[in-house]
Order: C-alpha cells, then structure tokens, then sequence
C-alpha cells in the first residue's frame, strides 16, 4: 500500500514538474538556445572584424532602440497599458548620463547604475498617477509627459543646454578597459565598434531579463492582470506591487537606451525626445509584435533601417523625388517622407491583418522553410516516446 | 486694462479652438466607440483641401470650406466601413479600442506623408477673408481672426446642439451613446447615423484646423496635426463624453494659456504658457479623474 500510495504520488509530482519544468524553460528548443549564444558572439565580434561606420553607426542606433523598446513591450505589450511617454524616459536616461558620465566623468559602471536607477525611480513615480487611469485618459496623460518632460529639460539649461542642446562625450571606460578605444591583441579599435559591442550586449542582456522576468511569478503575475484583472486580484495577486514594478522596469530600460543615444551621438537637445519620436516607439513595438521577446528588435531594424535604406537606394523606388520644400509642380513622395509613408502602411496592415506583429509572420515562415526537415527528425523520437 | 482685455478676446478665441478639436474627439468617440487621434488628419488634410480648391483653383473660400469638410467626411467614412469595421469584428474589445488607436497612428503619418508630398513643407497662405486685418474698439486691438473664430465657433457650437437635441439623428445619437443594445432594440440603426457622427467631427475638426491655418494664426503648416493634440487637456478637463464640458475645458485652459502668455513671469522659463494645459490636466487627474465637468455616467474606463 505504502510503495503503491507513494510512486501514485511521485508520479503525478513527476508529470506535473515536466509540464511546468517545459513551460519555464528558459530556451524552448536547442535552435534558439544555441541561437541567443551565437547572436551574443555575434555582438562581440561583428564590430571587430568591420569598421563601416555606416553599418556600425545603424547597428547601434538599432540596438538602442531596441533597448528601450524591449522595455515599452514589458508594460505596452505583457502588462497591456498604453505608454506613448517613452521619450520621456529616454529624456531622463539620456540627461542623467549627461550629469554623471559627461559633466562629473564618472567610469561607465557609475553612471549606468545612476542611469538605471533613475529611470526606474522615475517610472516608479509616473506609475501610480499612470495606474488609476485607463484607455484615454492613460494615453493623454502618456503624451502630456513628453510636452511636460520637454518644458523641464529644455529649461534646466545648465543639464541640457537649452534648446541649442549640447555636446556630451561620454566616459565610457570601466577599470583598465575603455570602450572608447578598445584594445585586443595589439589592436585598437574605434569609438564606434566599441560603442556597438556594449550597446548589443545590453540588448542581450535586457531580451534576456525580460524573458527570465516573464517566466518567474512576478512576470505571470503582470500577465494575469493583463488577461483577467479581478480573477487575478481575487487569486490573490498584488496588483499595484506588479504593475509598478513593470513601470519602472520599462522606464529603466527606456532611460538605458536614451544614455546610449547620447554615447552614439555625443550630442544631446531637449527637442529630440518629442512626440514623432513617442509615436515611432509605439509603431516598433506593434509592427514587432507586442508580448514577444523578438518584437522590439525586428520592429526596431526595420524601423531604423528603412530611412537609411529609402536614402541609399532612392532612385530604385518609384514615385521618390528630392527633398525640397518648395511644390515644384510634380507629384511624387520626398525621401524624407517615404519612410513615414511606409510606417504607416506598415501600421496599418499588421493592424488589420496580422496583430501579432512581424514576428509572427517570420516565425510561420520560418517554420514553412524548415518544415520537411523537422518532419524528418522528429517523427522516430516521437515514436520512441510512445513505445 | 486695455491689454487685458485683448489677451481675454485672444484666450476666448483659442478656447473656442481647443473646443471645436475636442468636439471632433468626442463626437468620435461617441460614434465608433473607440479613442482614436483621427481628428488630427482632420484638421490637417482639412485646411490643406482648402487650400487646394481656394488658393489653386480659385473657388471661393466659403464654398472651398464645404467641399473640405465633405471630403474629408468621405475619407472617415472609408476609414470607418474599410479599416474600423474590420479590426471590431476580428478583435475582442479591449484589442480593439487599442489597435484602432495604433491605426490611427499610422494614419496620421500617412497624412502628414501625404501633405508634405503634396504640398511641400514649407508654410503656405490659405488666402482667408480677414487676413491681417485689425478691429480698433478704442484702445483695444482685436485682430478680425478672432472675431470670426468666436462667431464661427458659436455658429457651429449652436448647430451642433440644434441637431443633437432637436432632431430625430440626433435623438438616436444620444442613444446609441447612451447604451446601444437598447437602442439597436428600438430600431435605431448605427448605420444611419454614423455618417452624421462623422460630418460633424470633421466639420469640427476642419473648421478648427482652417481656423488654426490662417495667415493670423501662423500659416499652413504640415505639423496641424501636432497642434491639434494640445486641445487634448482640454478633452480631458472637460470630461471625456461631454459635449458642454469639452466648451468649457476648453474656454478655461485657452483663457489661462493667454494669460500666463502675457503675465507670467520669466522665472518660470520658456515655453511655459505652452506646457500649460498640460501641468493644469496632472493635476485634475490627480484631483478629480472623473474631469472637471463630469456627466453622470462616468467611468474611470
């Protein structure tokens, strides 16, 4: 009795474990296991073997991007809010680096906790004013942050430098090494591979964060309310610890990407952070597909490539003309504007079409492309299973 | 005094401008049921259809005004039958109001796509009646935009109030709002009265944007649709479904802009009368969410 009563239990233990122990599982398969380990090489030693400050310089613009929107997934996306704001907090992020990396010259581990800290700590304030609304008064409050946050920084002008903006090297060394000038093996390299090498291990390491987080309590607790909020209140989740807790971590990865917007550009103004800038994260992250982990770094490449791209290679694109600002009696869409037009075609159609955003797509493609190979190698360890 | 006066003339004639965006918002809102920042296109695409049939094909600047609201009702019905309708039958509700939000967005890059390319992006003169000119009532200076802001602001704001409350669209109107199972019950059909719900938001919207564009008020210009947002305070102070309350937030927030425009003191640095309506919604929403001038059937949703 006591042998039968004890396996009943370990065995039900044991599948119940499986189950869970397959759903939290940090990798879902060896492909994206081995994947995320390649890609992370990959962001150190791209850079190292090209020095095309084109490519450098839109790989990094990207990967900031990306930062701050993985974050703006975590509240727009699994906690289902609405923040057109981010700018905001890139604002906070890019301007706190400003005062610790640049003015006080602190090493880059300082200022990039200051910068962490702060934004969350900014988040965490916004959070509770931003919780008791929903829909419109939500995304009017989203956008009065971004006028507001303006009037702030371009007032405190001995920060920001007013409206002119200003120039803003920051330290990015940390002990004997700096990134700036990176130096392996009896080579230097410049400013900008370096820059590209920490800006994409922090996309890795915030994709990796936010996954983690989406898989322990507290990410399923921010889940829950989204889904269901009184079931979950009622299972006894707290929702102002969780929503909160998804503010400050989307604002402090949304002020990370603003620091190294400022390390890219060495240049810093108020104005950047505006409304246009506000309406293309929320377009990154939807186009990318919200609640994804892959969302926010596809939708911001194509975000980011796309002016660059319509620049290069205008003359292949119907329709384009020179910019100019003076009607010259022609119609044709200016290359400034293209990439707007596309944006919201874009916008429209995953809308309407497909909302699970880009992803999605790449995934059922992926899975198309690589159907009859799979088909081949799962069906006999299926088989083994079963027998 | 006598500035005083004319900074009250010039933050009524704002106020009133702030009114007539918000109206477009609400009105909207009340007709598909979802926020959506459609009215910024409105007020843009709007005063730049003037401007094409007025200034380049020489029609009269009245009638230039009706063929632009009527088109751009055309273009928010399409929207409506080709984009809205699709996203609320695929889409629960709450996925709903957020990607029509979302779609919204991208229209209003396409429009602001489509003006530039258009038009170019430069400032252009819409070629209004009153132009410059200046109304002396003794000491005082009243520009004639203003005037004719307040006067038709009224006009529109007493048509508006005609229809919704003295007619049969109207009456179905309410109804819908009010709550649409009964309504479908009572044989009121939404699509019958949808197209009106869209002619009067972008009779609202293009009339305000015109108003905005004129050569007193700075120029077509393709960032309209931004300046539209700033009437977003004065949506929420007045609550978000009151027609009367969206007059009001808007009168008050336009008054007190203009002021803190001519008195406040340079301590409180630039852009301050800008920043504004914006500092005065925290605060409301921090007070009294519910808006300043709330109806009765107010959620917090």
């Amino acid at each position: 009795m006591a042998t039968l009563a004890s396996t009943g239990t370990l065995r039900t233990q044991g599948v119940f474990d499986d189950r869970i122990r397959r759903e939290v599982r940090i990798f879902q398969s060896p492909v994206t296991r081995y994947g995320a380990v390649l890609l992370t090489l990959l962001a150190v030693v791209l850079p190292l073997s090209t020095a095309d400050s084109f490519l450098l310089s839109l790989g990094i613009t990207v990967g900031f991007f990306s930062i701050a929107a993985i974050g703006l997934n975590v509240l727009n996306g699994y906690a289902g809010q609405i923040n057109m704001g981010q700018p905001f907090f890139l604002a906070i992020g890019a301007f706190t680096a400003v005062g610790f990396g640049s003015i006080m010259d602190l090493p880059l581990p300082l200022w990039l906790l200051a910068v962490v800290v702060v934004g969350a700590l900014s988040g965490a304030l916004v959070a509770p004013l931003a919780l008791r609304l929903k829909g419109v008064y939500q995304i009017v409050l989203s956008l009065g942050l971004i006028f507001i946050g303006q009037y702030i920084f371009v007032n405190w002008s001995d920060l920001t430098g007013g409206v002119a903006g200003r120039r803003a090297a920051l330290n990015l060394s940390v002990g004997p090494l700096d990134f700036a000038a990176l130096q392996f093996g009896g080579m230097t390299y410049n400013y900008q591979q370096g820059l590209f090498m920490l800006v994409w291990l922090f996309v890795a390491l915030c994709m990796f964060l936010v996954h983690l987080l989406m898989k322990s309590p507290g990410g399923r607790h921010i889940v829950a309310l989204r889904d269901a909020d009184l079931p979950a209140r009622v299972a006894g989740i707290n929702p102002v610890r969780s929503m909160v807790g998804a503010y400050a971590i989307s604002s402090a990865m949304g002020a990370l990407g603003g620091a190294f917007y400022v390390a890219q550009l060495r240049f810093v103004s108020p104005e950047q952070f505006n409304l246009g800038m506000g309406l293309n994260f929320i377009i990154i992250v939807t186009v990318g597909g919200l609640a994804t982990a892959w969302g926010p770094v596809v939708g911001s490449l194509i975000i980011c490539s796309i002016p660059v791209l319509a620049s290069r290679y205008a003359e292949f694109i119907p329709f384009l003309k020179a910019n100019s600002s003076t009607p010259d009696g022609t119609w044709g869409i200016p290359v400034g504007q293209f990439p707007v037009v596309l944006y919201g075609v874009l916008l429209v159609l995953i809308l309407m079409f497909e909302p699970r955003g880009l992803t999605h797509l790449l995934k059922v493609f992926g899975l198309w492309l690589t159907g009859p190979l799979r088909r081949r190698r799962v069906a006999p360890s299926d088989g083994q299973e079963t027998s | 005094m006598d500035t005083f006066v004319q900074i009250l003339i010039s933050g009524i004639a704002l106020g009133f401008l702030y009114a007539l965006v918000s109206l477009s918002f609400v009105v909207l809102l009340k007709a598909t049921g979802h926020f959506n920042l459609l009215p910024g296109s409105f007020v843009l695409l709007g005063a730049y259809t003037l401007f094409q049939f007025h200034q380049n094909f020489g029609i009269d600047f009245w009638l230039s005004l009706l063929i632009a609201i009527l088109l751009v009702t055309a273009l928010g019905l399409g929207i409506q039958y080709v984009i809205f309708q699709r996203i609320d039958r695929t889409a629960d509700q709450h996925a709903a109001g957020l990607a029509i939000l979302l779609v919204t967005i991208g229209l209003l890059s396409l429009s602001q796509a489509t003006a530039v390319s258009s038009w170019g992006a430069e400032v252009l003169l819409l070629g209004d009646p009153w132009g410059l000119n200046t109304l002396r009532l003794g000491a005082i200076n009243v520009p004639m935009r203003d005037i004719w802001v307040i006067a038709l602001s009224i006009a529109v704001l007493i048509i508006f109030w005609l229809v919704i409350q003295h007619t049969r669209v109207g009456v179905g109107m309410r109804a819908i709002a009010s709550d649409t199972q009964a309504a479908f019950v009572q044989g009121i059909s939404p699509r019958k009265v949808a197209p009106y719900a869209w002619l009067m938001s972008a009779g609202a919207a293009v009339i305000a944007g015109v108003l905005m564009a004129t050569e007193a008020g700075g120029g077509l210009r393709p960032t309209l649709d931004v300046v539209a947002f700033t009437a977003l305070p004065a949506l929420i102070l007045g609550g978000i479904r009151s027609l009367p309350g969206c007059v009001a937030g808007g009168l008050v927030l336009g008054v007190l802009q203009q002021l803190a425009n001519g008195y406040a003191p340079a301590a409180f640095g630039q852009h301050f009368a800008t920043v504004l309506p914006w500092i005065i919604m925290i605060i409301v929403l921090l007070v009294r969410p519910s808006g300043l001038f709330a109806t009765r059937e107010f959620r917090r949703a």
